[in-house]
C-alpha cells in the first residue's frame, strides 16, 4: 500500500508530461521527456520555468484527486487542506538537503514524502479534533492542499543567493497557485422542494487539460529577470531593466520567470538532449489552433529546413462511437492524407 | 370604547415595547454570528472497482468498498479499460472523508452527481441532453464501541433515470482532451442523518434494447458525488433558537386567549385568526428537530415542509382577514363569519393544497425510495409543473384580492380622513384609532416583508460573489437566516400583544364626550353584541354615514 503515494506522486508528474507535450505539440520547443529529467539538467529558461509549474501543478492537482477520493489522512478536516501533522513534520525537516525524485530533475522534499506515505496509510483513524470541527461546520470546500503547506513539499532549499533555485522556487509556486486560480465554482440550490431559497457552492480543481492551458499562457508573459548583487540591488531585466528595490520580492510577479535567453531550438544539443527541429511533424490543416496553423513555418521554414510533403494513402478509423463503458467502435477508411515533416 | 391593546396605548408605553422588540430583533441577528454557514458541502470522487464476477450484481446485499473491491482501477486510462463492460464497473462511494463520521445534527444530506466527461475529436460529440440510467444502492454502518465500523447494511436500491444537460465552450483551441461543460444530477435525499457512515455503489448498466445509456457516448473519466448537509453548529444555534421562542409563544397566547375570555362576548373573528396564527407559529417553532437526535425521522423534510406551509398559509390569511376586517364597507352584516372570506380563502387553500400534493409526491415518495425525483419522467415534470403553475396562479390571485382590499381600506381611509375634521372628538378618535390600528400592522407588515425580500436577495448575492479564501469567520448567511427567522417570531408576538383587546376601558368606561359616547354604545349594540373592538362600529358607522 505505500507505494500507492508514489503511485499519486508520479501520476501527477505523468499527468504533467502528457499535457505539457499536448500543449507544446506545434511548437518548436516539443516539450520532450528529456526536458524533465534529471541528467539533463538544462539552464533557466523559459521552457524550464514551465516544465516546473506544470509538474508542481501536476502533483497537487493529484493530491488534491487523492484526498477528495478516499480516507487517508493526507488532508484533514480541519485545516484547509493537508493534515497539520504532515505540515508540522514538514517544517520541521526545514533545513535538511532533500534527495532528489528519481527521474525528474524535479525536487521533491523526501522527509516531508516518507510522512506523507506514512499518513497516507493512516486510513479509518478517527481524529477527535476533527470530528468535532465536521460536526460544527463541515470540512472546507478547500478540495485539499493549503497554498503555504504545500510548498513545502517542493522546498528547495537552495539559499536565497542562488539566484537559479529562486528562480525555481517562483515557478513551482506559479504552479501551485495556477491550480487554486483556474478552481472551478459550482452551486447547487436546496430550498424548500428543491427551491432555490438555500444555495450551496463549492470549489473545485479543474481539469488538468485547463491547468496546463492557463499555464501557457504564464509562459508566452514569462519575464527574464537578471539579478545584480552589485548596490544590494535586484534589477528585473525583460527587454527593459527594471530596477528593484530589496523589499520588492519575486512573489509579487504573477508570470513564470527565467534567467538565461532559450537556445535556438531549430538546432540538436547534445548536452540538453534536444534533437532539434528535423524531421518534425508540422501541420498544414486549416485548424482552429493558431500554433498548429503556423507550424510549418515556424519549425521548419524558420529553422532552415525546407517542408516535406507526403501523400499517402492511409487506413484511418472514422465515425467513431464511444460505447459505455470503454470500448471505442469505429469504421475504418481509408483517406488520402498530406504528411508534413521539416526536411 | 372597546379596542386593542395598541390604539390604547401610550406613546412612551408603545416606545418602550417597541424598543423592547427591537432589541430582541438585534439579538436574533447577534446570534447568527456564532454559527457557521447554515449547510456545507463535500465532494468526493468515486473510487472506480473493477468486478470481473459479474453475478454479484444482482446480489443487492453485497456492497463493494475500498476494502474488498477486488481491483481499482482508474478510467483515465483508454488502453487498461479497452476489455471492460458496462457490467463490470462499480463507483464506490465512501461518505464522508477526512476519517470523520455523520453526526445526527447534521439533519438531511441531499447527494448529487457529477460525471465529467471528455471530449474527443474522433468522437461523436455528446448530445446536449444525455439520458442516464443509474443504479444507485446506499448501505449505511456506524462506528462501534470499539472504533471500527459495523458491516454495511442495506438502505436503499433503485434503478433511476437522471438527464445531464452538456456542453462543450467551441471557443477553445485544441478541445481534444478537455472535459464537457456537464450539469449537476440530483442523485438522493436522505430526510435525516441517523448512521454514522454511508456507501454508495453506482452502476451504469448498458443495454442496447432498453436504451440505457446509450446516449452516453463520450468517454466518462471521473464521477463526484457532492453531498450537501446541514452544519451542526448551525442547526444547534436554530433547535436553541427553537427552544426560546415555543415557550414564549405560547406563553403570549395563553395571555391573548385569557384577555378574549375576560370579555363577556364570543372572540371576534379577527382574534381567532390571531389565535390561529400564533398556533401555527408555535407549531413551526416545536423543537422537534431535537426528536431526530435519539429517533430515526426520515420525515423530517416532509415535516418540515408542511409545518412551513401551515405557517405561511396562515400569515396570508391573517392578512387578508385583517384588511377584511378593516374594509368598512358591509352590508350584509355578517362579518364576523371566515365564510365571506370564502373567494379569497380559496385561493390560499387551492394553492397550499397544490403544493403539498406536489411536495406529497416528491419528498413523500422519497421516505421510500430516497433515489426518486419526480423531475426525471415526462409525466412526473408535467403533473409537478401543474401543480406549481396552480400554486403560482392561487398566488396571483391572493396577491390581486389583497391588493385590492388594501387599496378599499386606503380609499376609505383617506374619505374618512378628509371629513374627521367635521366629526365630533370621540368619534375622531375613534377613527383615528382605527386608522392608526391598520397603518400600524401595515408598516410592521411592509418592514418584515422588505426585511425577507432584502436579506433573501442579499443572501443569494453573498453567495454569488464569495471567495473561496476568504478570511472571514462570520457567516452572513446564518446572520440573516436566525435575524429573518427571530423577526417573523417577533412579528406575530407583537400582533398577538397589541392587538390583544384592552381591559383599560373594558370594565369601567373612560372619560368621553357623552353625548358620543351614547353613540358609541348604541352601535355596537345594534350591529353585533359580540363585537371586539370598533372594528364592526366603524363599518356600521361607515353605513350610516
Amino acid at each position: 500500500m505505500s507505494s500507492r503515494i508514489l503511485e499519486v506522486v508520479s501520476d501527477g508528474i505523468n499527468m504533467a508530461m502528457t499535457h505539457c507535450k499536448a500543449e507544446f505539440q506545434w511548437n518548436q520547443w516539443n516539450c520532450p521527456e528529456t526536458s524533465f529529467s534529471q541528467t539533463h539538467k538544462q539552464a533557466s529558461t523559459k521552457e524550464s520555468g514551465y516544465t516546473t509549474a506544470i509538474l508542481a501543478a501536476g502533483i497537487i492537482h493529484s493530491l488534491a484527486k487523492t484526498c477528495s477520493k478516499e480516507n487517508n489522512r493526507i488532508c484533514d478536516c480541519n485545516v484547509n487542506g493537508l493534515s497539520e501533522a504532515v505540515t508540522q513534520e514538514m517544517k520541521r525537516m526545514e533545513g535538511i538537503p532533500p534527495p532528489r525524485m528519481n527521474g525528474t530533475y524535479f525536487q521533491i522534499n523526501d522527509n516531508a514524502y516518507q510522512v506523507l506515505k506514512s499518513k497516507y496509510n493512516e486510513m479509518d483513524k478517527s481524529d477527535p479534533k476533527a470530528e468535532v470541527v465536521w460536526s460544527w461546520g463541515g470540512c472546507s470546500d478547500d478540495p485539499g492542499f493549503a497554498e503555504e503547506e504545500a510548498k513545502k513539499l517542493f522546498a528547495n532549499y537552495e539559499t536565497e543567493s542562488d539566484v537559479q533555485g529562486l528562480i525555481e522556487q517562483h515557478n513551482i509556486r506559479i504552479g501551485r497557485q495556477i491550480v487554486k486560480e483556474t478552481m472551478l465554482r459550482k452551486c447547487r440550490c436546496h430550498g424548500v422542494s428543491g427551491s432555490c431559497s438555500h444555495q450551496i457552492c463549492w470549489m473545485e480543481v479543474a481539469p488538468f487539460a485547463i491547468i496546463a492551458h492557463a499555464l501557457k499562457d504564464r509562459y508566452k508573459r514569462a519575464i527574464r529577470i537578471s539579478f545584480e548583487e552589485s548596490r544590494g540591488a535586484r534589477t528585473i531585466g525583460n527587454s527593459v531593466s527594471l530596477k528593484l528595490n530589496p523589499s520588492l520580492k519575486l512573489n509579487t510577479i504573477k508570470q513564470l520567470v527565467f534567467l538565461d535567453q532559450s537556445p535556438d531550438y531549430c538546432i540538436p544539443n547534445n548536452s540538453i538532449g534536444w534533437p532539434g527541429t528535423k524531421g518534425r511533424i508540422c501541420s498544414k490543416s486549416n485548424s482552429t489552433i493558431p500554433d498548429e496553423r503556423r507550424s510549418c513555418r515556424k519549425l521548419c521554414r524558420k529553422c532552415g529546413h525546407r517542408v516535406k510533403r507526403e501523400r499517402k494513402m492511409v487506413k484511418v478509423s472514422c465515425n467513431c462511437a464511444f460505447k459505455w463503458c470503454c470500448k471505442v467502435e469505429c469504421d475504418t477508411c481509408y483517406e488520402m492524407v498530406d504528411h508534413y515533416t521539416c526536411n | 370604547m372597546p379596542g386593542t391593546i395598541l390604539e390604547n396605548l401610550s406613546g412612551k408605553k408603545l416606545s418602550v415595547l417597541v424598543t423592547v422588540l427591537l432589541v430582541f430583533q438585534v439579538a436574533c441577528f447577534l446570534v447568527g454570528i456564532i454559527p457557521p454557514a447554515p449547510a456545507a458541502s463535500q465532494g468526493i470522487l468515486a473510487t472506480v472497482c473493477e468486478v470481473s464476477d459479474t453475478k454479484l450484481n444482482d446480489d443487492v446485499n453485497y456492497w463493494f468498498s475500498r476494502k474488498n473491491c477486488p481491483r481499482i482501477i482508474t478510467l483515465h486510462d483508454d488502453n487498461a479499460t479497452a476489455h471492460l463492460q458496462a457490467e463490470n464497473l462499480v463507483f464506490m462511494i465512501e461518505m464522508p472523508l477526512y476519517g470523520v463520521d455523520f453526526s445526527r445534527w447534521h439533519q438531511n444530506l441531499i447527494g448529487v452527481l457529477q460525471i465529467d466527461s471528455v471530449y474527443y475529436e474522433h468522437l461523436e460529440e455528446l448530445e446536449p441532453v444525455v439520458e442516464l440510467t443509474i443504479d444507485a444502492r446506499l448501505a449505511y454502518s456506524d462506528k462501534l464501541p470499539n472504533g471500527k465500523k459495523s458491516a454495511w447494511q442495506y438502505y436503499a436500491h433503485s434503478e433511476e433515470k437522471r438527464y445531464m444537460d452538456c456542453e462543450i465552450d467551441k471557443k477553445i483551441h485544441n478541445l481534444n482532451g478537455y472535459p464537457y461543460n456537464c450539469s449537476l444530477v440530483p442523485l438522493f435525499e436522505l430526510g435525516c442523518v441517523y448512521h454514522d457512515y454511508y456507501l454508495l455503489n453506482i452502476r451504469l448498466p448498458y443495454n442496447y434494447s432498453l436504451q440505457k445509456n446509450t446516449k452516453l457516448t463520450s468517454r466518462v473519466v471521473d464521477m463526484y458525488l457532492h453531498f450537501i448537509h446541514m452544519n451542526g453548529g448551525f442547526v444547534q444555534v436554530w433547535i436553541s433558537m427553537k427552544f426560546v421562542f415555543f415557550p414564549l409563544i405560547v406563553a403570549v397566547m395563553i395571555w391573548f386567549w385569557n384577555r378574549v375570555h375576560m370579555l363577556s362576548r364570543v372572540p371576534a373573528l379577527l382574534e381567532y385568526m390571531l389565535m390561529s396564527l400564533g398556533a401555527a407559529l408555535a407549531f413551526l417553532d416545536l423543537p422537534v428537530e431535537y426528536l431526530t437526535l435519539h429517533f430515526n425521522m426520515p420525515y423530517m423534510l416532509l415535516l418540515s415542509d408542511i409545518r412551513q406551509g401551515i405557517f405561511y398559509a396562515m400569515l396570508l390569511l391573517f392578512w387578508l382577514v385583517f384588511a377584511g376586517e378593516h374594509m368598512l364597507i358591509n352590508d350584509n352584516g355578517c362579518k364576523n363569519s371566515i365564510k365571506l372570506y370564502w373567494k379569497h380563502l380559496s385561493t390560499i387553500i387551492f394553492g397550499c393544497l397544490s403544493l403539498l400534493i406536489f411536495d406529497l409526491c416528491e419528498r413523500g415518495v422519497q421516505l421510500v425510495n430516497p433515489f426518486y425525483s419526480i423531475w426525471v419522467t415526462p409525466v412526473g415534470t408535467n403533473l409537478a409543473l401543474t401543480f406549481i403553475i396552480f400554486a403560482a396562479i392561487s398566488a396571483c390571485l391572493y396577491f390581486l384580492f389583497l391588493c385590492y382590499m388594501i387599496w378599499c381600506v386606503f380609499k376609505n381611509i383617506s374619505i374618512k380622513r378628509s371629513v374627521l375634521p367635521s366629526m365630533s372628538q370621540a368619534r375622531r378618535l375613534h377613527y383615528e384609532g382605527i386608522i392608526y390600528r391598520f397603518n400600524f400592522l401595515m408598516l410592521a407588515t411592509l418592514i418584515c416583508a422588505a426585511v425577507t425580500v432584502i436579506s433573501f436577495i442579499l443572501n443569494q448575492a453573498a453567495e454569488g460573489q464569495r471567495k473561496w479564501d476568504d478570511g472571514t469567520d462570520i457567516e452572513i448567511s446564518s446572520i440573516l437566516h436566525t435575524g429573518v427567522y427571530g423577526m417573523w417570531n417577533i412579528y406575530i408576538c407583537a400582533m398577538l400583544i397589541l392587538y390583544a383587546p384592552s381591559h383599560k376601558q373594558w370594565p369601567s368606561d373612560p372619560v368621553c364626550n357623552e353625548g358620543e359616547e351614547v353613540e358609541f354604545n348604541r352601535l355596537p349594540v345594534d350591529t353585533s353584541p359580540n363585537e371586539i373592538s370598533s372594528l364592526t362600529s366603524f363599518a356600521s358607522k361607515s353605513n350610516i354615514e
